[in-house]
């Protein structure tokens, strides 16, 4: 027993003594820790080019407004249609759009076939969402003109058009600004509520959201690395001296040891760049997905004892779990298959374990079913 | 020179004979997750696994401005692309929503159009999971936004008439106004794409979306694939071992065999995905008649253009493992590293997204002109400064880990 001990300290040893080591782990947090202040501090995200060079009083107040609102995306005025082409040829703008000299009173005629030219890059994957925030900021005046024209058509009516006109926008007016028209609420609690000119805080969150997910398969090839190291080592003997009893948690040290100093360094990188929910709840969330993880490489280790098959998993597992689970794209929307294959994936249960009740238990639960399972394998493997 | 011919051909031979090891890995994880689609497909019953994320509209109202708001969102291209819509009931959305089969709900509370008339509205809710890309729900709530402002720009012009009718006291033909000024608003609102012409512009070296994630996967796969390389590599034979003992081989020279292996094993590796490719590919079908040797010539570009990102891969991988101490610390140097330059170089996200302080140091790392150049392969042109860049990348990468190796005064 006292030999597990001695083993644990020689090995942490073995990994602490070399400031490259302890440098490699602390860089992740410095990285996470600049990201996290370049996202904060800046408010640009997808930008848009608008180009106008006509009278129409109704196009400027739609282009001031989608300029001066607060959306993810950034409306800016181009000096020329050139101008934005080449912007979007280097890849600095997503799209934009050209209004012609008459195409507010082509839109009111509703005879304005292609008025508007939307230029967009080849690789832009936004650009109708942002067509229709145009199109919405634009009708927000035509509706009214559309009215207006319909009423000065109209065999229906006759008024005095200054004095209808000038009721009519005061209704409108009175009627268009009022409250909140979607309230959007996302599963994890946060709640905004969108008004009909499309103003709403600019969520740049996105950009930090593949944090958490990143850490864990760093997390996650830090252990497998454990593992491949260990591998080595026991092709060199440096076990023999062991008995069958002491073996397998000896192994099981060698693999926690990696996988506790790179889930230290992941939390503290989670409380850096605060996409977590709470100090004290990640640090459960970080401890169950230790022991989540251990068992799951250890296990491994146990089934698959060459360091060089061990070794040739790790991209191809990184590869995958950045695929199937959840980081960037939930890919399981669009292929229902991912959904059975992220259960056999540990980054996928440190991404989604606290948005389900008890989940954090459930992960714990497996780790310790998962190391059990490893230690037995291990103690059969050696006691013959 | 007999020495240290075959000090290098120990050097490869140790490589490639765990080449086969090194791939038994990828064929056992791409074995076991074609085996769970399989399964999963079978006993689902499913005619199509690829799917569009689902979205359940709910509405208890059946005026006309709501019917034409449904149709709006529904028939919005690009939302017509990502999202299913499906019309339910609130209960049955909201199960499902739990569950986990719905990406989204939007639920239009009773009387939701009336009571934005009488600026006293309720929200309509949408319900959305933070679960996926946050960049495309956040796209959504731009969507939803678009959408409401069209729906209470709509609205408000409907009920200034109908107050501008009943302050003037017209009674004749009222309804039938009322009801005109819908259509036209409908009709206004459902026509609005023919407002815009959309020319998509192509760069120079430029390549379509599917193609441009394609190349990335390519230059990350080999970065990524030097964690496996570099660790083996990195440990000795006991040849090595006892050779370097007695001072026999210099640092220098065995930094230079481990990069002659570990390029090779690269080399190897892309040739068998470029084979794969090839044999895959509809063109390989017309090749084997060999009758265009145009496209044999553009095919043999393509392996040849990315020798100077295999070179680059390799010099980065030797780097990292020479500043680590052990395996372990070069495998997550490495992760870190490729992590960082893939974001920065666009990657992951695609580079409009991110941030222009990111995107300008990006410009300038190894990553940035590893995917050109990937990209000039595919697409068969040749950009000379790329290449030049690369080199320059590879040689510095190179000087690092031989500075790093001397230094340490160790074997790498």
């Amino acid at each position: 027993m006292k030999r597990i001990f001695v083993f644990f300290g020689l090995y942490a040893k073995r990994l602490l003594k070399k400031p490259s080591f302890i440098i490699i782990l602390m860089l992740m947090p410095v990285v996470v820790f600049i990201l996290s202040n370049i996202i904060n501090d800046t408010d640009d995200t997808i930008s848009v080019g608008l180009y106008y060079d006509g009278e129409s009083q109704e196009i400027k107040d739609s282009i001031e407004e989608l300029i001066t609102g607060d959306s993810a995306v950034e409306f800016i005025v181009a000096k020329s249609p050139e101008d934005i082409r080449e912007t979007i040829l280097r890849n600095e703008m997503e799209c934009g759009f050209i209004f012609s000299g008459n195409i507010y009173e082509n839109l009111v005629k509703e005879d304005a076939d292609g008025g508007i030219i939307l230029y967009e890059s080849a690789k832009s994957t936004v650009t109708d969402y942002i067509k229709e925030k145009v199109f919405a900021s634009i009708y927000r005046r035509l509706s009214f003109d559309r009215l207006v024209s319909y009423l000065d058509e109209s065999e229906y009516i006759r008024l005095n058009k200054e004095e209808r006109d000038a009721y009519l926008r005061n209704r409108y007016e009175s009627y268009v600004d009022e409250g909140g028209i979607f309230e959007v609420n996302y599963t994890d609690g946060d709640t905004m509520i969108h008004s009909n000119t499309a103003e709403r805080v600019n969520d740049r969150s996105y950009l930090k959201r593949p944090i958490k997910g990143f850490l864990s398969i760093f997390v996650m090839v830090a252990s497998l690395a454990g593992a491949v190291f260990f591998a080595i080592d026991e092709k060199a003997g440096i076990y023999g001296i062991l008995s069958y009893i002491e073996r397998p948690f000896v192994n099981l040290v060698t693999i926690f040891i990696p996988t506790f100093l790179a889930c230290a360094a992941a939390y503290v990188c989670v409380l850096i760049s605060g996409v977590g929910y709470g100090a004290l709840t990640e640090l459960a969330n970080i401890v169950s997905y230790c022991l989540l993880l251990t068992g799951f490489v250890n296990l491994l280790r146990a089934v698959i004892s060459n360091e060089v098959v061990l070794c040739s998993l790790l991209p191809m597992l990184t590869v995958v779990c950045i695929i199937c689970c959840d980081i960037i794209v939930n890919t399981a929307f669009y292929f229902t298959p991912v959904e059975i294959v992220r259960y056999f994936l540990p980054p996928h249960y440190f991404v989604t374990v606290l948005k389900n009740a008890g989940g954090i238990y459930k992960t714990a639960g497996m780790g310790i079913i998962l190391l059990a399972a490893g230690v037995l394998t291990d103690r059969k493997k050696y006691m013959y | 020179m007999n020495q240290s011919a075959m000090l290098l051909k120990l050097e490869i031979k140790r490589a490639m004979k765990n080449l086969k090891r090194l791939m038994l890995g990828a064929l056992i994880i791409a074995g076991v997750i074609i085996l769970i689609v399989v399964c999963c497909a079978s006993l689902r019953k499913e005619k199509k696994i690829i799917n569009h994320a689902r979205v359940a509209l709910v509405t208890n109202n059946n005026t006309v401005i709501e019917s034409v708001g449904m149709d709006v969102i529904s028939n919005m291209e690009t939302a017509e692309n990502l999202f299913e819509f499906i019309v339910t009931d609130e209960e049955s959305a909201m199960n499902e929503f739990e569950k986990g089969s719905l990406s989204g709900v939007i639920i239009f509370p009773n009387n939701y159009i009336s009571e934005i008339g009488r600026g006293d509205n309720v929200p309509a809710k949408v319900y959305l999971r933070t679960q996926g890309t946050s960049m495309s729900l956040g796209m959504i709530s731009e969507l939803c936004s678009a959408a409401g402002s069209l729906l209470a720009s709509t609205e408000a012009n409907s009920y200034a008439l109908q107050d501008m009718l009943k302050e003037y006291k017209v009674v004749d033909h009222r309804n039938e106004m009322i009801d005109d000024m819908d259509v036209i608003s409908a009709r206004v609102i459902l026509s609005r794409d023919e407002a815009f012409n959309k020319i998509t512009l192509v760069g120079e070296g430029e390549v379509s979306i599917a193609l441009g994630y394609a190349c990335s996967a390519l230059v990350m796969l080999f970065l990524l694939w030097g964690m496996s390389c570099g660790t083996v590599l990195k440990s000795d034979s006991y040849v090595l071992t006892k050779k370097l003992e007695a001072g026999m081989i210099p640092v220098r020279k065995q930094l230079a065999y481990k990069f002659m292996a570990l390029f090779i094993l690269l080399a190897t590796l892309y040739l068998i995905i470029f084979g794969l490719l090839f044999a895959s590919y509809p063109l390989a079908r017309e090749l084997y008649m060999l009758v265009d040797i145009d496209k044999f010539a553009k095919l043999l570009l393509l392996f040849f253009s990315m020798i100077p990102v295999l070179l680059l891969a390799t010099s980065i991988i030797m780097a990292c493992f020479s500043l680590a101490a052990n395996q372990i610390g070069g495998i997550l140097l490495l992760f870190i590293i490729t992590l960082v330059m893939g974001y920065s170089s666009g990657c992951l996200l695609p580079i409009v997204y991110i941030p222009k302080v990111i995107r300008a140091f990006g410009k300038v790392l190894p990553t940035h002109f590893m995917l050109k150049e990937a990209t000039n392969a595919v697409i068969g042109t040749v950009d000379l400064k790329c290449v030049v860049i690369i080199l320059a990348y590879a040689l510095l990468f190179y000087l690092i880990s031989v500075v790093a190796a001397v230094y340490k005064g160790r074997r790498v």
